[in-house]
């Protein structure tokens, strides 16, 4: 059929205006949605995350308390015994006191050796046989 | 009219549009601007568990004694159970994650009068994921819950003290700190989603929990685990009734171990009575027999009413005062320094009338007892001293030798420590210091003095007169520690009874500092009721050795006396 090029329409499907603000409204209908959605999820992480760190300070303090009960002076005494190892705390020339900074305060070593040397034999831990 | 259907048509389309979103947006602002929750039972409230807080030893949070552990307590639901869920495998699978008898978890599912019946709490986080399990697990519940936790077991337990299941301190410190150490809850408010899972955009409410308070000791819990172990061996060889001992730092007043037996479980409290919990060092009151005459000789030597050397009759071994007599092992003329090496009754009894009832009351006030000293723990006994105007005749003879007065453990022990610090009366304190959570020192203790009963003159004197009571005629010879020297005083007390004394029941103690010359620490031994041996030389002296050594030792003094002793070293062959 041939087309004809001189009809003209000039039906007004919809005022500008009304159709711009039926696409500016479900432009913010749609981005709210989006941002819900991501402020949800990020919630949901948030949450997950709490929940991590409630559950990691709780198993920390749990682990704390499972050492200090491993770490007893009865407990290291039996395992010193099951090793066959008989220790006890130094006498005071086998101590070398420290400062701050990580060094042995001053004269004290001279003075364990001089005690050493005025005792003049080797020495050894002694360990009892298993 | 073609075109105007298609507008119509197109206006009629847009409208629905319009009113949909204009719908959808209505519903939303409701949604979000009302307080729908309450109406659609979406409400979500939580408490967050505020922890209480720990007990440290001085070497602070590598040894803590005490400390809360979050827990889940689970419970059961019989009338929740699935029918689809085998109860038997359900009972299986509680039992065995919490260690109760199958039978019995069977048993509880059978009940129908009550829909909360508690099985027990775990600390492990999958025992709780193994009793969640939606697919084979139903009627079975859990609540958070907190659960006091002592890591190391029965040790300083008269110290530390119990907390109640409503989470209250009981006794020790954890009572006396109750309010320290107890923490705040917080609380979550806002909304949960269909999955009971809070929506977090719409929490209307936060409020963090807040641990309790932290508090650091000063006591050692390596002293205190030699100081224990030797208490119960004395009172289990003798078949005593009791012991207690105390290790206390002379210049700052600090107690390094603080130990009383039979001891109790913190953790099971419940398991034994009242008079195990209570703490011997302090709460006991006793006559302390011969431990009581160096008070007495520094008094005499603190009013110049004699010197070391100073000498008294003593006699055939029996004196009568005011129609009683005063028996002694001790004959003929003895100086006050014999008088203390060999515990002569009638010499010190001498020097009490010498003193004057008076005077003898302001030195022994002087040097606290009869009163409480302020330590840090419920319980602490004031002892027993008479005013000098109530005394009878008789009491100026027998409250020098330690009859006729009643003291604690602690107010003894600090008399010596106060000549070991030459004179000088240091308040004592086992609490160092609280820290809060956040990191801020709440209160620090520092050393107090709180008396001067007698000159750094006298203290020396009475000290150096001490050490000969570790030598050859001495009556501790046995509390010698090897390398060091010592001062001490053994007491060997008759327990008082209803209208007198008994004829079998003693106190047995020795009391003394290490070194002699500068004391560093002093530490005192009761036994209640030894058997068959009584005296305070036989039994608390080699206790007193014991707990000495090892706490030189430990703190690694320097000994200022030579010493053969090996110390497990083997001198290899050259």
């Amino acid at each position: 059929m041939r087309r004809n090029r001189k009809r003209q329409v000039y039906a007004k499907v919809l005022p500008r205006s009304v159709a711009g603000l039926i696409v500016l409204m479900v432009t913010l209908v749609l981005v709210y949605w989006v941002m819900d959605s991501k402020c949800a999820q990020l919630g949901q992480e948030i949450r997950k995350c709490e929940q991590k760190i409630q559950m990691l300070d709780a198993e920390y303090a749990r682990e704390e308390s499972r050492w200090s009960e491993k770490n007893t002076p009865e407990k290291l005494e039996e395992a010193m015994l099951q090793h066959g190892i008989a220790m006890s705390y130094p006498v005071a020339d086998q101590v070398v006191r420290m400062d701050a900074s990580g060094l042995p305060i001053e004269g004290q070593l001279s003075l364990a050796r001089f005690k050493r040397s005025q005792s003049a034999t080797e020495r050894v831990v002694k360990t009892l046989p298993k | 009219m073609h075109e105007r259907g298609i507008l119509i048509r197109i206006w009629f389309i847009a409208l629905l549009l319009l009113v949909s979103f204009c719908g959808l947006g209505a519903k939303l602002c409701y949604l979000h601007l009302s307080n729908h929750s309450k109406v659609t039972g979406r409400e979500y409230k939580r408490t967050l568990l505020g922890l209480r807080g720990g007990i440290y030893d001085c070497n602070g949070k590598q040894y803590p004694m005490a400390v809360s552990l979050p827990a889940r307590l689970f419970y059961l639901d019989p009338k929740s159970v699935k029918k689809e869920h085998d109860v038997g495998q359900i009972a299986r699978t509680v039992s065995q994650h919490l260690g109760l008898p199958e039978a019995e978890v069977q048993a509880q599912f059978r009940r129908t009068d009550s829909r909360y019946i508690k099985l027990g709490y775990s600390l492990d986080d999958r025992v709780f994921e193994a009793l969640s399990d939606p697919l084979t697990i139903s009627g079975v519940g859990a609540e958070e819950m907190v659960i006091r936790r002592y890591p190391q077991g029965r040790r300083m337990s008269h110290v530390l003290g119990f907390v109640n299941n409503m989470g209250v301190g009981g006794a020790g410190i954890e009572q006396q700190y109750n309010r320290y150490l107890t923490g705040t809850p917080g609380l979550i408010e806002g909304e949960k989603d269909a999955g009971r899972r809070e929506i977090f955009s719409r929490r209307k409410v936060y409020v963090p929990p807040i641990a309790g308070s932290d508090i650091y000791l000063t006591l050692d819990h390596r002293i205190q685990f030699e100081v224990e172990r030797a208490i119960q061996e004395v009172v289990e060889k003798f078949d005593a009734l009791s012991g207690w001992a105390i290790v206390q730092h002379v210049r700052t007043g600090k107690i390094l171990a603080m130990a009383s037996f039979p001891d109790f479980e913190p953790e099971n409290y419940t398991e034994t009575t009242l008079d195990v919990w209570r703490n011997n060092a302090l709460a006991i009151v006793y006559e302390p027999g011969s431990i009581m005459k160096a008070v007495t000789v520094a008094a005499m030597l603190n009013e110049r009413l004699a010197t070391p050397t100073t000498e008294f009759e003593v006699g055939e071994g029996v004196w009568f005062y005011a129609g009683k007599p005063l028996r002694d092992h001790v004959y003929g003329r003895v100086t006050v320094s014999t008088a203390l090496k060999k515990s002569s009754n009638i010499a010190c009894a001498k020097m009490g009338l010498r003193l004057g009832a008076q005077r003898l009351e302001n030195y022994l006030r002087a040097f606290n007892f009869g009163s409480k000293l302020g330590i840090e723990l419920p319980g602490e006994e004031n002892g027993i001293l008479a005013r000098a105007k109530d005394w009878d005749k008789l009491k100026p003879t027998r409250i020098p030798i330690g009859q006729g007065i009643a003291v604690t453990g602690l107010q003894m022990i600090n008399a010596y420590s106060t000549l070991a610090n030459d004179g000088r009366m240091m308040r004592p304190y086992l609490v160092d210091r609280i820290v809060s959570p956040s990191g801020e020192t709440v209160f620090q203790a520092r050393p107090e003095v709180i008396g001067r009963p007698v000159r750094p003159d006298v203290a020396r004197a009475v000290r150096e007169m001490l050490t000969g009571v570790t030598e050859e005629g001495g009556t501790g010879k046995r509390a010698a520690v090897p390398g060091f020297s010592i001062g001490g005083k053994t007491g060997t007390a008759q327990k008082a009874v209803p209208g007198g004394y008994s004829s079998t029941d003693y106190y047995a103690s020795f009391v003394g500092f290490v070194p002699a010359g500068e004391p560093v620490f002093s530490v005192l031994v009761s036994v209640e009721r030894p058997r068959p041996q009584h005296t305070g030389g036989f039994v608390s002296a080699p206790v007193f050795g014991k707990i000495a050594a090892a706490t030189a030792r430990y703190l690694a003094l320097d000994p200022d006396l030579p010493s053969d002793e090996e110390d497990g070293l083997d001198a290899a062959q050259p």
